[in-house]
């Protein structure tokens, strides 16, 4: 048995463990959703890490390092700038009218039973795609580490989020985001190290990696994106940070207010350090030892495995198989764990805020009835997230990430700012406003150059750019504003 | 607990950090779009290009300023509440 394989049965007999742990101590609701409300400030804030530092985040943005130099710091500055604007408007509120949900926030404000299903609707179609681009990453990494099929390791990860989720409920989930986050962190600074050990210094790895991207590496403009879509995709990334629900509800996870705000700032240090390595030593490190060597090269002289691939062939010019394995399973770990805390966001939307509200049942029914539509979305939506993956295994994760990002910053986030700073915000006013920005996103992605020209095989986009954010959440605040407005005339 | 000693409204406070928290932002988009002196790309300081040490600094800026909003307003407020 290789070493890959036997670190890999290792890392998921642990989380297995945990699993098995949490299924003991998790009760009722409150221990499947929020795991009982009991989880410490620092605990939140390494499972913040987690939750952000998915697949996107450290194999899509090597990856873009790769060919886009210095640029790829819009994916490191942004969420930090929202991870501040988090902490200022939304930790002490979410945590003071939520329960359980996003939903729950909502109709705290707004108590009409449609607010809940919308905040539903939202939270499945945004988190979905979310699964969708770390499915991706797992369906890529698995074909490399064990040499199988593509769609025989999608469904090995559905198989592990669906026990993971319907067992130890958001307990497990987040017991597993926490020693991901650990490992994760380990491993970046372990990667770093080794780069640096083997150029030789800080100084001789910029010289290797400057050698092999052909230009100077701290030059801007190596993406080549426009003003619109920069500043739209750094939007989407910023306000996304406080629309995407899996890493809202963590706020529902600790005690009180003061262990909310905490655990933004925690999580705002350890973010800031592993994306700090990737920018100074590891995306360089790519350039240097992975770029134009043959071994890392497909037959058509592009990366092995693609792109998306090159943070692993990384850890196996700096350490070989051991180390390997290692990177491998750590990066495995974190899509086992971003997927569980997405599945555990759609699945308790599912049975609270949709199941609960349109099938009301008598009270001593209605937990167990929730809990069962709990599991059981956690089955449906995971299967779901694996078939649309199927089609999109050849995008990058980075993109596919920022893009619900998007859908969360022209959705959620309008409608939770109004909900919580505006005392006239109306149940119409605040569906229009988030289905209108829903659907903006949704339909200027289709007409953008990535569905548009390359799905769809079109020549030209009709709408320029494949982020929206600059057009759909405005557009979200100003229905919101002008339909509460006209509510309130006639009524 | 040392704080801010201010007259602005809690609102108020609240623009100012945010506008503060864009800052490193608004710096990265006029960088990327060429508003920025071009030379900062090209020199290097002990061995590493000086864009991507500015880049390092800001983003440490934006920790440094959530831990400040955190010590010196949120947990201020939480108190005098």
């Amino acid at each position: 048995m290789s070493i890959p394989i036997v670190v890999f049965l290792l890392l998921v007999s642990s989380t297995l463990a945990i699993t098995y742990w949490s299924a003991r101590r998790s009760v009722g609701r409150a221990g499947a959703y929020t795991a009982g409300g009991n989880i410490t400030a620092f605990q939140n804030g390494l499972a913040v890490t987690g939750d952000f530092v998915s697949a996107g985040a450290i194999l899509g943005s090597v990856a873009l390092f790769f060919v886009a130099g210095v640029d790829t710091a819009i994916f490191y500055i942004s969420p930090l700038v929202g991870l501040c604007l988090l902490l200022i408007f939304l930790a002490k509120p979410l945590r003071e009218l939520g329960q359980y949900t996003v939903g729950d926030v909502l109709s705290a404000k707004l108590p009409h039973p449609s607010i809940r299903i919308f905040a539903a609707f939202s939270t499945i179609v945004l988190s979905q795609l979310y699964v969708v681009a770390q499915l991706v990453g797992a369906g890529n990494l698995f074909s490399i580490v064990f040499n199988i099929e593509y769609e025989q390791a999608v469904a090995v990860v559905v198989v592990l989020i669906v026990i993971y989720v319907a067992f130890g409920g958001m307990l497990a989930t987040t017991w597993v985001q926490i020693v991901k986050a650990a490992l994760l962190i380990v491993g970046v600074f372990l990667l770093a190290a080794l780069a640096l050990e083997k150029a030789g210094g800080m100084a001789e790895l910029f010289e290797l990696a400057e050698n092999a991207y052909g230009s100077p590496l701290g030059a801007f403009g190596g993406a080549g994106m426009s003003v619109f879509s920069s500043a739209s995709l750094a939007a989407a990334l910023v306000f996304g940070m406080l629309g995407m629900p899996h890493l809202l509800i963590r706020f529902l996870t600790v005690p009180d207010v003061k262990a909310a705000r905490r655990s933004v700032v925690i999580s705002a240090v350890l973010i800031a350090i592993v994306l700090g390595i990737l920018l100074l030593v590891v995306g360089p490190a790519t350039l240097a030892f992975v770029k134009d060597q043959a071994v890392f090269q497909s037959v058509d002289g592009g990366i092995r495995g693609g792109s998306n691939m090159i943070l692993l062939h990384l850890s196996s010019a700096l350490g070989g198989e051991l180390f390997f394995g290692v990177i491998a399973a750590v990066t495995f770990s974190t899509i086992l764990a971003v997927v569980a805390g997405l599945t555990v966001a759609m699945s308790s939307s599912a049975a609270r805020d949709i199941f609960s509200v349109v099938w009301p049942a008598s009270a001593e029914n209605s937990e167990r009835l929730e809990l069962i539509v709990f599991r059981s979305a956690a089955v449906v939506t995971t299967l779901i997230a694996a078939l649309l993956s199927l089609a999109l295994q050849n995008e990058n994760i980075a993109y596919l990430s920022a893009l619900s990002f998007g859908i969360a910053a022209a959705t959620n986030f309008p409608i939770l700012i109004l909900a919580i700073y505006w005392d006239k915000l109306t149940t119409k006013g605040a569906i229009c406003g988030g289905a209108s920005g829903l659907s903006a996103a949704l339909f200027l992605l289709v007409l953008g150059p990535t569905v548009w020209v390359q799905l769809l095989g079109n020549s030209e986009p009709v709408f320029p750019s494949n982020y929206s954010t600059l057009i759909s959440t405005p557009l979200a605040f100003s229905v919101a504003y002008v339909v509460s407005k006209l509510d309130h005339r006639h009524s | 607990m040392a704080h801010l000693k201010t007259n602005l409204s809690p609102d108020a406070v609240r623009a100012v950090f945010s506008l503060l928290a864009l800052i490193p932002l608004i710096l990265f988009m006029l960088a990327l779009h060429n508003g920025f002196p071009p030379f900062l790309g090209f020199s290097h300081l002990l061995g590493v290009p000086v864009s991507i040490l500015l880049l390092l600094a800001l983003m440490f800026f934006q920790v440094a300023l959530t831990g400040c909003y955190l010590h010196f307003v949120a947990e201020v407020e939480d108190t005098e509440s």
